[in-house]
């Protein structure tokens, strides 16, 4: 089974390169071949995995998408020393986005250049690094995998990004191709959920809604009947700890250049990265 | 937004007879970006080059006046200059690093972060929510 993802949403800061970083490691991991495209202009996963020299370089993905290209997407990708290969972002891909504009199917050239040719035979999965901007890098990382896991931090602003995903990105997909959302992932948490802050805010907001609460991770649901316990007093039992929690491995792998589990293998948040490798090869949550 | 980005894919679907290249309307349109970053003028783009050149010029910026304990002025100095500056500088490659790209940076870091400045300001108080 082969499989492609994008990691998206419309809003900055919130964890997708690292959402993508591990998530790509954890399926390698696994024992799958994976390629990670990073199509962030920010190149975060490009310089986050040691490349920071190739985020500047002369060849990039405008070369394999654009009408005059003069490359194969294999001679852009990079092997890396954690089991997965990247294709690596680069500073003028801004200038691919506005360029994708002006051609035809221009959001389809990522699936017809790169995922396509490569899915199955090569790779047994891809995982896509989105912008945080919507526009045509975006379009094409959405036809190109028709799969999405949208990582969401516990931060003011966060639901508001996941409804624009929704509206902006998503409903219009939905309109020309099947679009699934494999996961929604709550990430870098640290407050107790018992607490009115912006952690319970977040899990209870998700798991209030159905549609959204069977794409949680098991690592990052809560029954909604729990917060009714902790608010009426009943709740005698251990305080679950939902979501990827916050873990200084985490922020010092990514200062170190290096997946978790090539800083950390003994981190405990690497079983929530597991699961959502997981997720991403069964195609769905298994609650 | 009532254009539809994905207006493109009927060729690739093949649900359509043979298409045209998007209209130049669309085209423009889809550059509306959310990023909250300094628009630039496109001269400055394919003049600028990111490793040796500011991202904005000096007098693009405004002097503003923040009032913080000296403690704190001393410690954000230091971390600009010692950390982040040396790994842009030795780890990026960057050259002409200004101090307004930093400080720019980092206030733009903290706006996304309402939540940590709520919670620091009850700490500062003495006020344990937790």
């Amino acid at each position: 089974m082969s499989r492609a993802v994008s990691v998206c949403l419309l809003k900055g800061g919130i964890g997708k390169s690292t959402t993508s970083i591990n998530l790509a490691r954890e399926l390698a991991h696994r024992g799958n071949d994976v390629l990670l495209i990073d199509l962030d202009p920010n190149g975060h996963t490009t310089t986050g995995l040691g490349f920071g020299e190739e985020f500047y370089s002369d060849a990039h993905l405008g070369d394999v998408l654009l009408d005059d290209a003069e490359l194969e997407p294999t001679e852009l990708i990079l092997e890396t020393d954690f089991e997965i290969d990247l294709l690596p972002a680069n500073d003028r891909i801004e200038q691919v986005e506005s360029d994708l504009g002006g051609v035809m199917m221009g959001s389809a050239r990522l699936k017809q250049r790169v995922v396509d040719p490569l899915l199955g035979d090569e790779y047994d999965y891809v995982v896509v690094d989105c912008p945080a901007a919507r526009g045509k890098l975006n379009d094409n990382a959405l036809y190109a995998t028709q799969n999405l896991v949208l990582p969401m931090r516990p931060e003011s602003g966060a639901l508001s990004g996941l409804e624009k995903t929704v509206k902006r990105l998503i409903q219009p997909a939905r309109e020309h191709f099947d679009l699934e959302i494999l996961a929604v992932v709550p990430t870098d948490l640290r407050d107790r959920i018992d607490h009115e802050r912006p952690t319970r805010r977040l899990i209870e907001a998700l798991v209030s809604k159905p549609n959204i609460a069977s794409k949680i991770p098991n690592f990052g649901y809560v029954d909604p009947s729990f917060f009714e316990a902790i608010d009426d007093g009943s709740w005698d039992d251990d305080l679950p700890k939902p979501g990827i929690r916050h873990r200084s491995a985490i922020d010092a792998s990514i200062r170190e250049h290096m997946p978790l589990r090539d800083y950390d293998t003994s981190c405990d948040q690497l079983e929530c990265y597991d699961e959502l490798a997981q997720i991403v090869e069964t195609g769905e949550v298994d609650r | 937004m009532s254009d539809d980005p994905f207006g493109d894919l009927d060729a690739a679907m093949g649900d359509s007879g043979p298409s045209t290249p998007d209209s130049e309307a669309d085209a423009t349109q889809e550059q509306t970006t959310e990023t909250d970053e300094l628009p630039e003028t496109e001269q400055e783009v394919s003049e600028r080059s990111p490793l040796e050149d500011p991202a904005f010029e000096f007098d693009e910026t405004v002097h503003k006046a923040l009032y913080v304990l000296e403690a704190v002025a001393a410690e954000f100095d230091d971390i600009i200059t010692y950390d982040v500056e040396r790994e842009l500088t030795r780890d990026h490659g960057l050259k002409n690093v200004k101090k307004s790209e930093l400080h720019n940076a980092a206030l733009a870091v903290i706006a996304e972060h309402p939540d940590l400045i709520v919670d620091r300001v009850l700490e500062q108080r003495g006020i344990d929510d937790e």
